[in-house]
């Protein structure tokens, strides 16, 4: 026969079973806002029936017990996220770094270096009206020098940006170490969790959590394992396994996408660390461009300046400045001349130094029609916008995957959410069932209690 | 499909967000009247604005090129249009001191007449430009080009055109070649002071052909100014009509169509409105408000 108490213990069961589920619940609700958190849901189980004996043999049932807390998490979402989210990390560094090099030249508008090319070249052509006149010749000190600084500014302003990217590249790889140490120590505490027949939802939700951000900064592939631990690796890198984390390489190359160690290289494929190199490539050949188009200009202007006699009578002076014949100085220290500098009297208007001869002046104003060899045939001004239609194809082609590739973490986001996030609403409902389960079982107690006390009654 | 509260409210806000950012997209297009505000709006639009404001500005410089050379031939001509008038007062005086009946005293007026012209003459030859350039000595603008030396009228200029861009590719010459005829108007008038003087009869023979001669090539020389003036002019007209082509289609590119644009923005409103209403809406349900605690 069943103990008389049977009903209290069964009702005192389903009375903590409740409470349990009512705290599980309060746990969601207090965590609605947490990032990476997924919602718990209480898995309630029959305990086991006992047996009694009457005419034959009957079971009776024992009332509840919680079987597990499980977290909702979808392992496929999971995966499908890793893999997104690393192409998410490069477009998004990439687009971001981008838009920062298209405010450097003040395109379009009156004071970006197109405009300043097409006054220094009115200038000369203002200088072959004018050649007796001072300040003609003065407005083409003014108009080279502000082109001048124009390109050394937008260089020097490309090379800082490309040092912030060198600086975020080395950031980056101590925060993937960082990543990889808090998920090893995660991974520790979950194994002995687990070991110890726990099933650790908030701790999985932070390794997650963390994963998701290594993820964002280094393409990995993980390998999820029994226990609910895992095993990060990048290329042929292992970052984290049961052993421990290792560091990757601090030594990198933007030019070829990879880290070294010294002795062997590894690919870098996405990932934020793939956007900045692939910015910083970018950088590099903006300036690169720029070199070209000071050091074009340099040897054009220069060679036909060389060959006039300036009002002083003396010949062979060059208008920008140059150390070296062919001149290879590039865009950083571009400048005029000292000569040009100091005095606008030694620039030349003509071949022979005559105050009316503006000849040199207008073969140097026709050079902005003239395509160059030193660029690719093409003339100034159309290289310089070809350059500048380059740097805005490139920022809008990153910033359309950014939206792509950001549509589809979003959307995965959002069926993760679906599936794991908090909904108030439904967790107010399971406050209520709890509550009002808690009610019955309680009423339940008060009926056992009486008939106990009934039985009792019945011996005194 | 499970609503959870984060997702409800993530998509609230992110509707909200991309509503906003295309109302103010479009406010800011209205309010400026450009579609391309920066490189990456329409990176080919933008290079073919650059170079057709290139083309542009390049035009505003030519125009100020040809100003200048302007006013340097319409000068020219105005001294050649002086120098013209005196030379035809020298054929008349020549041709009453052919005239035998013409008394010697006469004679000498007209020669201090003559003197008078040809300093006139050398005067017109030594005209200067706006800029105190001497027009008439070729490339050497900032020396008297005539001066009268004890040999004679001496040239002190050269013989190179002082030439302007007048557009892309093409030159005009500014400069007026006047050595010639000031040279050889000032020979004929001191041919014919010393025919006065002397043998009367060789007026008619040299010195009126040669006076003739003189008058014929000023003609010729204000026939070549009036020309590049012309040419001036039409280039002048030219880029004028080509800068209102070019800001017609630098403003196809980059300017908005603003009715259009007014259209979209007032949609564009409209949605951002609708957002915000549909979320506060949302916000306010919540199974919390029915439960009576």
């Amino acid at each position: 026969m069943p103990s008389p108490f049977h009903g209290i213990e069964l009702a005192s069961r389903a009375l903590r079973a409740f409470q349990r589920g009512l705290d599980v619940t309060g746990h969601n609700m207090a965590n609605v806002n947490t990032r990476g958190y997924s919602r718990q849901a209480v898995d309630f189980v029959q305990t086991d029936p006992t047996t009694f004996y009457g005419s034959r043999s009957i079971s009776l049932g024992t009332g509840v017990s919680i079987a597990s807390v499980n977290r909702v998490r979808d392992i496929f979402l999971d995966n499908r996220m890793i893999a997104a989210s690393a192409d998410q990390g490069r477009y998004a560094t990439l687009s971001a770094n981008l838009s920062q090099v298209e405010p450097l030249f003040n395109e379009p508008g009156s004071n970006g270096i197109s405009s300043a090319l097409t006054a220094f070249f009115n200038a000369w052509s203002g200088l072959a009206s004018n050649p007796n006149e001072p300040a003609a010749r003065m407005a083409v000190q003014q108009a080279g020098d502000t082109l001048a600084t124009r390109i050394r500014t937008a260089y020097r302003d490309l090379r800082d940006l490309q040092s912030q990217l060198n600086g975020g590249m080395s950031e980056t790889l101590t925060e993937v170490d960082r990543l990889s140490a808090q998920i090893y120590e995660l991974n520790k505490e979950i194994r002995a969790r687990t070991v110890a027949g726990e099933n650790p939802g908030d701790l999985l939700d932070q390794r997650d959590l963390a994963l998701d951000n290594l993820s964002q900064l280094v393409d990995v592939s993980v390998v999820r394992k029994n226990d609910g631990t895992v095993g990060i690796s990048m290329n042929s890198i292992t970052l984290v396994d049961d052993v421990g984390s290792y560091a990757v390489p601090k030594t990198f190359d933007p030019t070829t996408y990879t880290v070294t160690d010294g002795t062997s290289t590894f690919r870098i494929d996405s990932g934020r660390m793939y956007g900045l190199m692939e910015a910083s490539n970018r950088v590099t050949s903006y300036m690169g461009e720029l070199d070209t188009l000071a050091n074009s200009l340099r040897t054009e202007i220069n060679t036909a300046h060389m060959s006039g006699t300036n009002a002083n009578g003396t010949t062979g002076i060059r208008f920008f400045n140059d150390t070296l014949t062919p001149p290879q100085n590039g865009a950083f220290d571009f400048n005029l001349s000292a000569e040009v500098r100091s005095d606008f009297r030694n620039i030349a208007a003509g071949a022979t130094g005559s105050a009316g001869d503006g000849g040199l002046a207008l073969a140097i104003s026709q050079l902005r029609d003239q395509p160059s060899s030193l660029l690719g045939s093409k003339k100034f001004t159309d290289f310089f916008s070809e350059i500048l239609s380059g740097i805005g194809r490139d920022a809008l082609d990153a910033k359309t995957s950014m939206e792509t590739q950001g549509s589809i973490v979003s959307q995965i986001d959002m069926q993760r959410q679906s599936i794991s996030g908090v909904s108030i609403d439904e967790e107010m409902a399971n406050m209520l069932k709890f509550q009002r389960s808690y009610q019955a079982a309680a009423k339940a107690l008060a009926i056992f209690d009486e008939v106990t006390e009934e039985l009792i009654a019945m011996v005194r | 499909m499970r609503i959870s509260t984060p997702y409800q409210y993530g998509t609230y806000s992110s509707d909200v967000a991309r509503a906003q950012e295309r109302y103010i997209g479009l406010q800011r297009q209205v309010s400026s009247g450009k579609r391309i505000n920066s490189l990456s709006d329409d990176p080919l639009g933008m290079a073919n604005v650059l170079s057709l404001r290139h083309l542009q500005d390049g035009l505003a410089q030519y125009e100020k090129n040809l100003t200048a050379a302007k006013g340097q031939l319409g000068l020219a001509e105005a001294s050649m249009g002086e120098a013209h008038t005196l030379l035809r007062r020298s054929y008349e005086l020549a041709v009453s001191g052919a005239n035998g009946a013409t008394d010697p005293k006469a004679r000498l007026a007209m020669v201090s007449e003559l003197n008078e012209i040809q300093k006139r003459l050398v005067d017109l030859g030594n005209t200067q430009g706006a800029n105190g350039q001497y027009l008439f000595g070729g490339q050497i603008t900032d020396q008297k080009p005539f001066t009268v030396e004890t040999t004679g009228l001496v040239y002190n200029g050269d013989d190179f055109d002082r030439s302007v861009e007048a557009a892309p590719g093409e030159i005009l010459v500014a400069s007026v070649p006047a050595r010639q005829v000031i040279t050889e108007a000032y020979a004929a008038i001191e041919s014919l002071k010393s025919h006065l003087q002397g043998d009367h009869n060789a007026i008619s023979g040299v010195d009126i052909p040669a006076l003739q001669a003189s008058l014929d090539s000023i003609n010729g020389l204000r026939g070549v100014i009036g020309a590049r003036l012309g040419s001036v002019d039409q280039w002048m007209n030219d880029h004028a009509r080509r800068r209102d082509e070019l800001s017609a289609s630098i403003s196809d590119i980059e300017e908005v169509d603003i009715t259009e644009a007014i259209v979209q923005y007032q949609m564009a409103e409209t949605a951002y409105t609708a957002a915000l209403q549909v979320a506060s809406q949302g916000f306010r349900l919540s199974l919390m408000d029915f439960i009576q605690g």
